[in-house]
């Protein structure tokens, strides 16, 4: 399986990229970006790739394109539209994560979280066995 | 070097910092983080500044040293301090998750309302003695941290942490 983690601190792209290993969710490439516009870059390149991304976790706040703009600009460009999106977020504001689940969203994931609380959003996603 | 004279929290509202604190440092570092109630010597290296804006508005900076942010990196990272040696934009942005974590954990313990309020992107600077208002002191680990607040809600002070005569400065519940 293969997942994005965008998020602009790169301590806590490898702080979400370990609680996946934790949770036993066996990913063999993990692909990262800073912000919604290098995640959007990261979608056009791997748009030609064999193997699709199976997840994308994202964070709301952001600089240069936050979660929520980043998920609308996905839809207008049909990128990786049947990839999973669980925002990881500190805002846990309810306009923000409803706004998020509006844009297509399919979860979220409240920081600080637990290895525990990522595989039980995200797991169900993902493809079976 | 600022020497910190601190006064018991007698406010529900800075016991949420505390369980904000607390809750953070287990769930993301594995640590016990608890606030420090006596005079201590404190030197800030590093300071992390987030605003918040909507209905109530402020400041909150957490203040740490060099030594205490390679301490938290290594903590969130599951790895040993000495392997953070050198890594000074990743200590940098370690503490500026902290921070981020830690206020919007105490937000989401807020009433719905002033839980709204918008969070700034986190900014990183030097020095000492860059913070507004009395602080608050934790440690874990021997490491000492201090966090403070300064919220305002419409004309009203809302919560400005204030140990020198153990009272909050608060108009509001």
């Amino acid at each position: 399986m293969r997942a994005l983690i965008v998020d602009d601190s790169a301590v806590m792209r490898k702080v979400i990229e370990r609680a996946l290993r934790q949770a036993g969710l066996d990913f063999s490439e993990v692909l990262e970006a800073s912000n919604g516009e290098e995640a959007l870059q990261v979608l056009r390149q791997d748009a030609a790739s064999p193997h699709r991304l199976d997840l994308i976790l994202c964070d709301i706040n952001m600089p240069v394109m936050d979660g929520l703009q980043f998920l609308k600009q996905r839809v207008t460009e049909g990128l990786a539209s049947a990839v999973p999106v669980v925002m990881i977020t500190t805002e846990g504001s309810k306009p923000l994560v409803l706004g998020a689940i509006a844009a297509g969203a399919k979860g979220y994931i409240c920081k600080p979280f637990t290895p525990d609380q990522v595989k039980a959003r995200v797991l169900p996603l993902l493809p079976a066995a | 070097m600022n020497e910190l004279d601190l006064q018991p929290a007698t406010s529900e509202k800075i016991e949420r910092l505390d369980s904000a604190v607390a809750e953070v440092f287990e769930l993301m570092l594995g640590k016990t983080c608890l606030p420090v109630r006596s005079r201590v010597d404190f030197t800030t290296s590093l300071t992390v500044t987030i605003s918040l804006s909507g209905q109530i508005d402020g400041t909150c900076w957490l203040c740490l040293s060099h030594s205490t942010a390679r301490a938290v990196l290594a903590a969130m990272l599951g790895s040993s301090t000495d392997s953070t040696e050198g890594c000074d934009a990743m200590i940098e942005d370690a503490a500026q998750e902290l921070c981020n974590v830690i206020i919007g954990s105490w937000k989401s313990k807020l009433p719905p309302l002033q839980a709204s309020a918008l969070l700034s992107l986190p900014v990183a600077s030097y020095g000492e003695d860059l913070v507004g208002g009395e602080k608050r002191l934790y440690s874990f680990d021997g490491n000492l941290l201090v966090l403070a607040l300064s919220i305002r809600e419409g004309e009203q002070n809302y919560l400005t942490t204030d140990w020198k005569s153990g009272e909050l400065n608060s108009d509001a519940n």
